[in-house]
């Protein structure tokens, strides 16, 4: 009852965010204050000297590049900026190369404090119940190190860690469980259930390898591997139904799923396919081009009926972001800092 | 008023069709110097010389003389920290660091970091700009840097003990002894250097943190005549360090880095009036140790060993000078993600050097073979003319080369043995004025340089990161140097100049290359007046790139150091001399590196004392 009732208010507060973005039709809502309040986030993971966030207006129009710097003189946010997660207006960026949580206010990015212990090489994290839990690669050479650290998120600090028992990525809620994905760098197969109740990994799933992306959306856990997307039910914890991938395609990666489609990429070309489908289509929404081997789709992120594509270049200039409606016209193109890796909508 | 006007007409021409030269004075007579090549086969290029002297004066390591000395710009990890040269515009492999005449870049990543090489052991440090693979092998593209140890067989006996004590707990001591006989001579240097290192970053509230080093140096030469015409040499060094590398935030995990080299040379000298033969056996043992995380060591290592073996035959004749080389290299590497592999490489050399009258003309060819990859046939010619006792021109044209390295070839998973050296053609010019007792030389040097074939590591269509041939870069410049002595009475002042302007393009894009500030000049002028001496100096670099694309937002900006330095000498206690030193007078915030502030305003103390 708790708990469903905790979904509604999610939902309920989804979709005011979501509104919130679409000013359009909407007369201004109560909303926080802020000078990052109406646009998105873009986390640049950075070089040997530092990563950085830029924010993009959502009219398109507006970049403001170092925006943490800009509030916070003589700050930063640390070496190899991985993600961001977020617990109400609070913003959690992840630097896994200085083992590093910079908590800030999401919307004016005013440091209010970091995670500086407890972590080694922290790459994603979520909140649930007043807790934030982070995976850690800890050592390259080992997967079986590994773990998730479970933060008090008024404190700050590291009150206990769970190892995985494999490689610890990607990480979503759904209700008093987490699903984490262990596979990192195309190699990997599995995704794992840690219970919040117990602190301890209940079970694994086996996928097909190359496991590289899942999302969890409307009630399912979709995971994309080298056979194709399969619709996990998180209750139960088995595959429901397997969206196989196209011969055609040699490799699909960076699943997103929004409006009851499956948006992905293969080499430059971003794809669509309905949820509902047997089979991905092989047919591209739009190629971009890019000349970067390595960096092409170094983010990728679908919201809004709006495409939005982070290139790194050659990683020693700074990259570029370009936003694409969702039949493939480009809307715009900004350069951001180097290796621009993810977007988070406000 | 006539002629000097013409002068600088003639120096502005030659100086845009070329490049120049400076050369050293030296008096080779009673002296011993294995690098024979340095002074005899540098026509039409400039030599500058460091003398002892200045090494021991100098706080620090060899960025530290080299950054005031010469036109290479260096870029730092902060201070201590990794340190990189640029020297005309070209890729840290491409400076040739030469000790004793063998190359000792590292055979892993093909450079030398100036901050593990101590260089107050060392007698001399000479600097070539330019071409030299003709002689001095691979990575001697941008220029070389020759690290000299001297023997000399006087009968003189000297001791010199030294200890500097600077800002951040840093120390440093030198122990230096000599003796000779008239068929022994023995050298010894012991240093070390240590500092926590620990400055404040100028303009912030932060410090510098996991970024002590301590540094060992020992350096053995031993000379014996067996008669008349024989000599056998025995050079040694010896060079232990251990230093963390600094952290950008204070999360980092604090890594750190031990290398420990040793090098060896034995040599045999026969000499005969008109031909000396030299048989030079080397060997090399370079080994590091990487600790990313200090708190959970897991190092990982590396070890290379090279064997050599070179004979040289100097012949003269008439006019002529000759020089045959011919070498053999043996290199074998191990350790964590290199594979285990050798490498063997054969060359030969011929030197070639011709006087007549005022003009001195010099042709040089090298062929390399090795069972890894093909190498290109090297050459130099130079040129010099002397058109006065006050007007000296030079000109030199050369191919030189930097061979792949152990991880280019055999990274585990990356290395690829299909790669090509990289390759530069040059050419260069100088005009040298000089006042005929030498107190006043002025030379202007134009340069350009056309590298191919150099080597990136970029992802390939795995995602795996190769080295590939895939850059070109063409870079030209100017280079200024203007040394003056004067004397008044008891008065004594010594000024030196130094200009470099600096183009270095990258051939696809047009972009200036990264960390190649367009603009450096230092100034230095030391006023002696019997036993005091005072000392300032002055060191500008221009703003520099950080990003490929050259975006203007993204630049370290320019910046203007000062240091100033006061001595006193005691005759009557063994020639005690007490000095003190303080750098970065100005405290200004700088950096060589994004985000790696260097020290601010920082002092030392020095004593230094000769039996």
């Amino acid at each position: 009852m708790n708990t469903y009732f905790k979904f509604i208010m999610i939902s309920f507060f989804a979709s005011v965010m979501l509104s919130c973005t679409n000013d359009d039709d909407l007369t201004e809502p109560l909303v926080p204050d802020g000078d990052y309040f109406n646009g998105t986030l873009i986390l640049n993971e950075g070089g040997s000297a530092g990563g950085s966030v830029s924010f993009l207006s959502s009219d398109f129009q507006d970049l403001s590049n170092s925006i943490y710097e800009e509030v916070n003189p003589d700050e930063g946010l640390g070496l190899y900026l991985q993600s961001i997660f977020f617990d109400d207006d609070k913003a959690f960026i992840i630097a896994n190369g200085s083992n590093l949580i910079s908590v800030v206010n999401r919307y004016t990015f005013e440091k209010l404090g970091t995670v500086d212990s407890g972590l080694s090489v922290p790459r994603y994290g979520v909140v649930l119940n007043g807790k934030a839990y982070v995976t850690n690669l800890a050592a390259f050479d080992s997967d079986q190190d590994d773990y998730v650290a479970i933060i008090d998120i008024e404190t700050l600090g590291v009150e206990e860690t769970v190892l995985v028992g494999g490689v610890a990525e990607h990480i979503v809620s759904y209700n008093d469980d987490l699903f984490i994905q262990n596979a990192a760098f195309g190699f990997g197969n599995q995704i794992s259930r840690l219970s919040t109740a117990s602190n301890s990994i209940t079970e694994t799933l086996t996928l097909a390898a190359g496991l590289n992306s899942m999302q969890l959306y409307n009630q399912s856990l979709y995971a994309l591997d080298s056979e194709g997307v399969k619709k996990i039910d998180p209750s139960t914890f088995t595959v429901e139904n397997q969206i196989s991938k196209p011969e055609s395609l040699e490799s699909v990666t960076n699943l997103r799923v929004e409006n009851d489609q499956f948006y992905y990429t293969s080499g430059t070309s971003v794809f669509a396919s309905p949820v509902s489908a047997t089979q991905l289509s092989s047919e591209f929404i739009f190629d971009y081009g890019s000349t970067s081997t390595f960096g092409s789709f170094y983010g990728f992120e679908v919201s809004q009926n709006r495409i939005y594509v982070g290139d790194a270049g050659d990683f020693a200039s700074n990259g570029t972001v370009l936003v694409y409606s969702i039949t493939g016209e480009l809307i715009t193109e900004k350069t951001v800092g180097i290796a621009p890796n993810s977007f988070y909508f406000q | 008023m006539k002629y000097s006007l013409r002068f600088c007409v003639l120096a502005c021409f030659v100086t845009l069709s070329g490049y120049a030269q400076l050369d050293s004075i030296q008096r080779l007579d009673e002296v011993f110097v294995v690098d024979r090549q340095i002074n005899r086969f540098s026509t039409g290029q400039l030599v500058f010389t460091l003398s002892s002297s200045i090494l021991r004066d100098s706080p620090g390591t060899l960025t530290d003389v080299l950054q005031q000395n010469t036109p290479i710009f260096f870029k730092q990890n902060g201070y201590g920290m990794v340190s990189s040269p640029a020297f005309r515009g070209t890729t840290a492999q491409q400076t040739a660091v030469v000790w004793n005449g063998f190359n000792i870049n590292s055979q892993f990543n093909g450079q030398t970091d100036f901050n593990t090489l101590l260089v107050d052991g060392f007698d001399e440090i000479s600097v070539r700009p330019g071409g030299g693979s003709v002689v001095y092998g691979t990575g001697a593209i941008g220029g070389s840097i020759h690290l000299t140890n001297r023997l000399r067989f006087d009968g003189e006996t000297n001791l010199t003990f030294s200890a500097r004590i600077g800002s951040f707990s840093t120390y440093q001591n030198l122990l230096k002894a000599s003796t000779s006989n008239e068929k022994w001579s023995l050298s010894f240097a012991l240093s070390r250097f240590s500092s926590e290192n620990d400055y404040d970053w100028p303009g912030t509230s932060r410090q510098n943190l996991n970024a002590e080093f301590e540094h060992y140096n020992a350096n053995l030469s031993l000379a014996r005549k067996l008669n008349q015409n024989n000599k056998i040499t025995y050079y040694g060094m010896y060079f232990d360090g251990d230093r963390n590398f600094s952290l950008l935030f204070p999360s980092d995990p604090p890594s750190s880095y031990l290398n420990k080299d040793h090098r060896h040379l034995l040599e045999w000298e026969s000499e005969f009036s008109e031909v000396t033969s030299v048989l030079k056996l080397a060997f090399f043992d370079e080994y590091f140790e990487y600790i990313p995380d200090s708190r959970t060591p897991s190092p990982t290592g590396a070890r290379a060993q090279t064997a050599l073996a070179r004979y040289s035959l100097f012949y003269s004749y008439k006019d002529f000078d000759f020089n045959v080389l011919s070498e053999y290299n043996y290199s074998s590497a191990n350790g964590d993600n290199v594979l285990s592999e050798s490498r063997s490489i054969a060359s030969f050399a011929l030197l070639t050097k011709h006087h007549w009258k005022k003009l001195t003309s010099e042709v040089s060819f090298r062929q390399e073979y090795s069972d890894v990859y093909e190498s290109p046939f090297l050459f130099s010619g130079g040129l010099n003319y002397e058109f006065s006792k006050n007007l000296t021109t030079k000109a030199n044209i050369s191919k030189n080369f930097r061979i792949p390295t152990f991880n280019d070839l055999y990274w585990e998973g990356s290395g690829r043995t299909d790669l090509l050296p990289e390759t530069s053609n040059q050419l260069e010019a100088s005009v040298v004025f000089s006042e005929v007792e030498n107190k006043h030389q002025l030379s202007f040097t134009g340069h350009y340089n056309d590298i191919t074939n150099l080597i990136r590591w970029v992802p390939n269509s795995t995602n795996t990161w190769q080295p590939e041939n895939v850059d070109a870069v063409e870079t030209y410049g100017l280079e200024a140097h203007l040394t003056s002595r004067f004397e008044w009475g008891m008065h004594n002042f010594n000024f030196s100049s130094l200009y470099a302007y600096t183009i270095s393009e990258n051939k696809q894009t047009g972009f200036q290359l990264t960390y190649v500030p367009k603009h450096k000049f230092t100034n230095e002028l030391t006023y002696k007046i019997n036993r005091f001496s005072v000392n300032l100096q002055n060191l500008y670099n221009g703003e520099v790139f950080t990003r490929t694309n050259n975006s203007p937002g993204d630049i370290l900006e320019d910046y203007l150091l000062w240091n100033a330095g006061m001595s006193f000498k005691f005759p009557k206690l063994q020639n005690l001399k007490i000095s003190a030193r303080v750098r970065n007078i100005g405290d200004v915030a700088y950096q060589t590196i994004e985000n790696r502030p260097m020290p601010g305003r920082h002092f030392f103390i020095q004593t230094l004392i000769n039996f």
